[in-house]
């Protein structure tokens, strides 16, 4: 926009206080073919409203990123969707979400079970402190995948085939899990949760602890991921949303602003705070 | 609209624009002078475009090479990509405009070394053409450091006069030469001259296209300025009722 510094943007919108209306979401937070929905979500952590009405459909093989300037709760409802929450005695969720139309927060509703479904990745890979094999074969032994020895070594090989490690560590599968590089240590957690066969996979800044390369293999096992499981990534790089991402959510102060096609997102946002975000105006 | 929380960006991204617009203020004055050098016959003013080309292709490879900078260093999005992209491919229809004044100085040299002699129809509508064409390039540069989509398009808009002049211009010395053909190698020419100046036009209304897209974040380029313009018509807010 280039007149930095006037007082009225490119799309002529003029600049000033924004204010961000709890469930105004502007785009496309509709999917036609949703694995996942929430509807009104709120979340509190003690008084602190944490995430503040937020409707969203997450979509079939689509990888959906979530950006947002710290404390905006992209982390906090991303969480939410696989009952992460409930491990914070002080947290408290409102609203609906559902996995293919189940109440994700029904009383019936087995917790370990969603978690194999909807499985998570973090910041910081945490690996068990087991060997590589163990890693990867401890979700499908405790939710019982497999029947003997020969499926479940099976189902190692196949989760660390598909989170493109296997070539990396099969010489080395009693080895421990820990002694791998930081790249290679994520991509032995991705495997550990694709071990479980889950519909979704959260992932919670994946690549912030990486470097070029190892983030550089992770987007593109993203890429190859999508074609089996549905992803959803908080992220703060705006490059890693826009190569990775179909759809991108901004958050601001705990309220979806905006979700839209991430083309579009990245060259002609709909939102003004969305332009000032990912044109690092903002603050 | 805050600046960038890095202030270097903010001032690289005004860097590139005050360049583009001293490159557009350069090429509207080549093309008038190129004008001026044909209209009096000066070789000396024609020489002085010619040798003026050369800043304008330097300007040209400067704003690119910020441009090319400003992407790997920035990597910006939204209105910030449409900035730099809209001002790099301004860049690249100026530099054009340049040329198609270096153009008309070459031939207003040839017609001064021939001592042809004028044909004052001719000369009229050169000017016509000629006046037309930097108008609207002036036009389109200020609906560029203004933002201005409307008067961009309005300016693209304009274009169609100077394709009309043209054409009027054309069937002018087609008639002159059924009468006098012996005049046909300085009709040559001036049709050069004619068509250089069309030319100008059709890269100010490119320029015109970038604009809307800089502010609106809509790619126009292929959509006709007519419709453009009658769009704009069709969203203004009707007048008081009498």
């Amino acid at each position: 926009m280039a007149r930095h510094g006037a007082t009225t943007s490119a799309s002529g919108r003029r600049s000033g206080t924004i204010e961000v209306e709890p469930g105004k979401t502007v785009g496309i937070p509709s999917h036609p073919d949703p694995v996942m929905q929430t509807r009104g979500v709120n979340v509190y952590y003690a008084d602190k409203h944490a995430v503040k009405d937020v409707t969203l459909d997450i979509g079939r093989n689509e990888v959906i990123a979530m950006i947002g300037p710290s404390g905006c709760g992209k982390s906090t409802f991303i969480r939410c969707l696989n009952r992460m929450n409930d491990t914070i005695e002080i947290a408290r969720v409102e609203g609906e979400v559902t996995l293919e139309g189940e109440n994700v927060y029904d009383k019936r509703m087995d917790v370990v079970q969603l978690r194999a479904r909807v499985g998570m990745v973090f910041q910081k890979p945490n690996p068990f402190p087991k060997s590589i094999y163990e890693n990867v074969a401890y979700g499908p032994k405790i939710h019982g995948l497999a029947r003997d020895k020969t499926e479940l070594d099976e189902i190692v090989h196949t989760s660390l085939e598909k989170a493109g490690l296997l070539n990396e560590v099969k010489d080395r599968m009693d080895q421990p899990g820990t002694g791998l590089s930081g790249g290679q240590q994520q991509r032995l957690c991705i495997a550990r949760a694709i071990a479980v066969s889950p519909e979704v996979i959260l992932m919670d800044e994946p690549c912030s602890a990486l470097d070029p390369i190892a983030t550089a293999r992770i987007e593109d096992l993203m890429d190859e991921l999508r074609q089996n499981y549905t992803i959803a990534i908080v992220t703060h790089s705006m490059q890693q949303a826009a190569r990775v991402s179909q759809r991108t959510a901004y958050f601001h102060l705990g309220v979806l602003v905006e979700v839209d096609e991430t083309d579009k997102i990245f060259t002609n946002p709909s939102h003004k705070l969305t332009e000032d975000y990912i044109t690092g105006r903002f603050g | 609209m805050s600046d960038h929380t890095v202030r270097a960006y903010d001032a690289e991204v005004d860097q590139l624009r005050l360049l583009v617009l001293r490159m557009g203020g350069l090429v509207c004055d080549q093309v008038t002078q190129a004008r001026n050098a044909l209209r009096e016959r000066n070789d000396e003013l024609a020489q002085l475009v010619i040798r003026r080309e050369a800043d304008v292709n330097r300007m040209d490879t400067d704003g690119e090479e910020m441009a090319f900078q400003i992407i790997a260093r920035r990597q910006p999005l939204a209105s910030d990509l449409r900035t730099v992209l809209s001002l790099m491919k301004s860049l690249t229809d100026l530099e054009r405009c340049g040329d198609e004044a270096k153009k008309i100085a070459k031939t207003a040299r040839k017609l001064i070394v021939d001592e042809v002699d004028r044909v004052p129809e001719f000369g009229r509508a050169v000017d016509r053409m000629s006046e037309l064409a930097v108008r609207i390039l002036k036009g389109v540069l200020e609906a560029l450091d203004g933002f201005d989509a409307e008067k961009a398009i309005r300016m693209a808009n304009e274009d169609r006069h100077i394709n009309w002049e043209y054409k009027q211009a054309l069937r002018l010395i087609h008639e002159y030469l059924g009468k006098d053909p012996s005049r046909i190698e300085h009709a040559a020419e001036v049709v050069l001259v004619l068509k250089a100046l069309e030319r100008v036009g059709d890269h100010a209304k490119n320029i015109a296209k970038y604009v809307v897209f800089l502010v609106q974040g809509r790619d126009v380029r292929h959509v006709k300025a007519k419709a453009l313009a009658s769009e704009l018509e069709r969203a203004k807010p009707a007048g008081p009722e009498s």
